[in-house]
């Protein structure tokens, strides 16, 4: 057994591959095709990058309808739906300020045309709540075309993706961050890890608006999108769900809505997002001035993914 | 479209040399607002377009061609069936897929090809899509041959098509910036460029089949043609083609001679095209086709005489590609009397350089304004210079590629001419020779270890 890591800077943070094969050669040639095609991802979508069709779109479709790629005419369409079934939490243009949203729809897409425009100047595109997902489950594609059945690959961490299974023969294991361990009121009492998962094919995302709540917060990590507002309260989700941009969405969505709507949400909601999902788990900040943050599941299809 | 327009629109090519100068800042600025006009064109008659090659490069292509109002993609194809596929993915359920190219060309019959095959293939799909009466967007480098590339230029001139070759930095308005001030004299006479594409790693793509399948040894080289003499040109015609063409763009020629050197040095995999590559070129450039001589600048050490002035001038410039270190990555470094330039496709720097008479002597003002009657105003510290080893060049002037990206832009304008009828495009088949001469001649003059003259193409 060969094992081949390499990794590339991307999307802002660090994307990762862990391949596991026969054929060293092979592997690092698959490990570079795979690097490529995140990279491809990152100038679809980055507004950040000039080049990026999305940074096309916001530059242009004020003054009128552009056109988009199949690609990204999939993806805008997988948005949309993903909007509906989140009741509005997931927001491509979430970055767009608050008195906007007063004036309705901000975003238009015409799936048959391929056309996209905006209705107001002042709406930009992000798909911050996608992108890393989508990017892993195309360099996943990559890999299995390739012949790769056992892989690892994260970007940033907070996005993972496994394929096959370890070196050992078992899934892979993921430990989950006490995401509060950030917080300037942080004890050092308090657990590193809070809990591990185990995945065989399988994605996870993890979102977090860990400043809600904290006076002490200027910058906000996370608005609100239907209302443009901070994050009341402090959370942080992971979730694990069929493909990468599934869980992104997902994660994205929950941490948006706020601890009781997201766990209602979880519990009573049907729709083809939550189908998709393995496992949710929420993040708790500690209750009282003596506790400690602890996780909970709020859903898990298949056991053995959270140990 | 018919040969007398054709031969209209051919005729009002102008000369090359009256391109020099401000008039190509103002050709630059053309292209761009060409670019607009093609986009924004509601209601006209879109291209018929056809794609062949759909690897890694044609798929580029075809996602960046999907997004052109003005484009019908009609067809695409491929002779290898995964690319085929996944590319008529990209490509949409309205462009009928072909393994045979001819068979596009005869049943599709579009009016503009974009080719993206393999190097050493560019020459017969360009010559048998300008048979079939279509326009031609052929990838870089133009052809595996300088015969090739020769005899195809003669073929585009008799067809009077419309035809570009893929060297996106001609679309990219930082380098289009970068001409206008090399040719409008910001950057005083240029002396020498220095240009370098390094990266660490192997340049191998994937094969689908593990080592051993009987397929395996066919489609590594299929895939990694790029790696092997029969079919590629190696780092100078995959990288060098597109530096040395700017090159060849700020300067207004080509280079007269070159040495070079270069090797199989680490990558010891069984390539056959070198791992690494070092050229020095030399350009002789007449004073006239150069920036404008400054009616201020101070007498040459010489005595400089308007004679010895009239003079070609040698312009050396220094070319090398690395798979095994990329601390340097990609990027030209153009230097003038004045200034200099260092050039990437996201990212432009000019930095003045400190002239003589920035000493700040001859300024009889201090400061706050106020007039002094001596010459130097002393006591007190040391006035010191910033620690920074950076210090020396100052504050650099910014150019930023904001207007997006290159590839889509040089497709949008091949297009635009192509409607037009206008074979005037921004990289024509007389440039993409001289391109071809440029970088063939350098794996040339290392296979034979001489310095070679560059063919007068």
């Amino acid at each position: 057994m060969t094992v081949v890591e390499r990794a590339r800077p991307a999307m802002g943070s660090l994307f990762r591959l862990r391949l596991l094969g026969d054929d060293a050669d092979h592997l690092e040639a698959v490990a570079e095709a795979a690097l490529d095609e995140i990279e491809r991802i990152e100038r679809l979508l980055s507004w950040r990058d000039a080049r990026s069709e999305v940074a096309r779109i916001n530059r242009e479709a004020t003054a009128r309808p552009v056109l988009v790629d199949f690609e990204l005419a999939a993806i805008l369409a997988q948005c949309q739906e993903a909007e509906a079934a989140t009741d509005g939490y997931l927001d491509l243009a979430a970055a767009a300020r608050a008195e906007l949203r007063e004036t309705g729809r901000l975003w238009e897409f015409d799936a048959e045309r391929r056309l996209i425009r905006f209705t107001c100047p002042g709406v930009r595109l992000d798909f911050g709540a996608y992108g890393k997902g989508y990017a892993l489950d195309c360099a996943a594609a990559e890999l299995r075309s390739f012949g790769i059945t056992q892989a690892l690959l994260d970007g940033g961490t907070s996005s993972v993706l496994a394929l096959g299974t370890d070196e050992f023969g078992n899934p892979w294991p993921v430990g989950m961050r006490n995401p509060f361990a950030a917080r300037p009121d942080a004890k050092t009492t308090w657990p590193h890890e809070l809990g591990q998962l185990r995945l065989t094919d399988l994605a996870l995302s993890s979102s977090a608006a860990l400043d809600a709540g904290l006076s002490h917060s200027a910058d906000h990590d996370m608005l609100n999108p239907r209302t443009g507002e901070p994050i009341a309260d402090p959370s942080a989700y992971t979730v694990v769900a069929a493909d990468g941009a599934t869980a992104e969405v997902l994660s994205t969505a929950l941490c948006a809505m706020g601890s009781a709507a997201a766990e209602a949400y979880t519990k009573e909601r049907t729709n083809d997002l939550l189908a998709a999902a393995v496992a949710i788990v929420r993040f708790d900040p500690p209750q009282d001035a003596d506790g400690s943050p602890h996780l909970t599941p709020l859903l898990v299809r298949r056991p053995g993914v959270l140990v | 479209m018919n040969t007398s327009d054709r031969h209209h629109a051919a005729s009002l090519k102008p000369n090359r040399r009256e391109l020099l100068g401000l008039s190509a800042a103002a050709a630059g600025a053309w292209a761009s607002t060409a670019l607009k006009s093609a986009v924004a064109a509601d209601g006209v008659e879109p291209v018929r377009t056809a794609v062949i090659g759909t690897g890694g490069r044609g798929s580029d292509l075809i996602r960046s061609l999907t997004t052109i109002e003005g484009c019908d993609l009609v067809a695409i194809a491929d002779d290898y069936p995964p690319h085929l596929e996944k590319a008529a993915k990209f490509a949409g359920p309205q462009a009928k897929p072909y393994s045979d190219y001819h068979k596009l060309l005869n049943e599709v019959k579009p009016a503009a090809v974009i080719i993206a095959v393999p190097l050493y293939l560019h020459y017969q799909v360009a010559s048998d899509a300008l048979q079939a009466g279509c326009d031609v967007f052929c990838e870089k480098t133009m052809c595996h041959t300088v015969d090739e590339a020769r005899k195809l230029a003669e073929e585009v001139d008799s067809a009077k098509a419309v035809f570009q070759v893929g060297l996106q930095r001609r679309a990219n308005p930082i380098y289009q910036q970068a001409a206008a001030m090399v040719q409008s004299g910001v950057l005083g006479q240029v002396t020498a460029v220095k240009a370098q594409w390094h990266r660490n790693n192997n340049w191998r793509r994937p094969v689908p089949v593990p080592k051993g399948h009987a397929d395996w040894t066919k489609l590594e080289r299929k895939l990694n043609w790029r790696l092997y003499r029969d079919y590629s040109g190696g780092l100078m015609t995959e990288l060098g083609s597109h530096q040395l063409d700017v090159v060849n763009w700020l300067l207004g020629d080509i280079p007269k001679r070159v040495i070079a050197s270069g090797g199989v040095d680490y990558w010891r995999d069984g390539r056959e095209v070198f791992d690494n590559v070092f050229c020095l070129y030399e350009y002789e450039l007449p004073p006239l086709a150069g920036p404008r001589p400054d009616p201020n600048a101070a007498a040459l050490p010489n005595g400089g005489t308007s004679e010895t002035s009239l003079k070609p001038y040698t312009v050396r410039v220094t070319y090398s590609s690395l798979c095994n270190n990329a601390y340097e990555g990609a990027a030209e470094l153009v230097m003038g009397t004045k200034g200099t330039l260092y050039l990437t496709s996201n990212k432009g720097l000019f930095y003045r350089e400190k002239l003589a008479d920035d000493v700040g002597w001859s300024a009889k003002k201090t400061a706050d304004g106020g007039s002094v009657d001596a010459s130097v105003v002393t006591s007190g510290k040391t006035l010191k210079l910033s620690n920074s080893p950076w210090a020396h060049r100052g504050e650099p002037l910014e150019i930023d590629n904001l207007l997006g990206d290159d590839t889509r832009d040089e497709l949008v304008s091949f297009l635009d001419h192509v409607r037009r009828d206008d074979v005037q495009t921004i990289c024509d088949a007389r440039e993409g020779l001289r391109d071809t001469a440029t970088v063939l001649t350098a794996n040339r003059a290392i296979d034979e270890q001489t310095s070679l003259a560059i063919p007068r193409v």
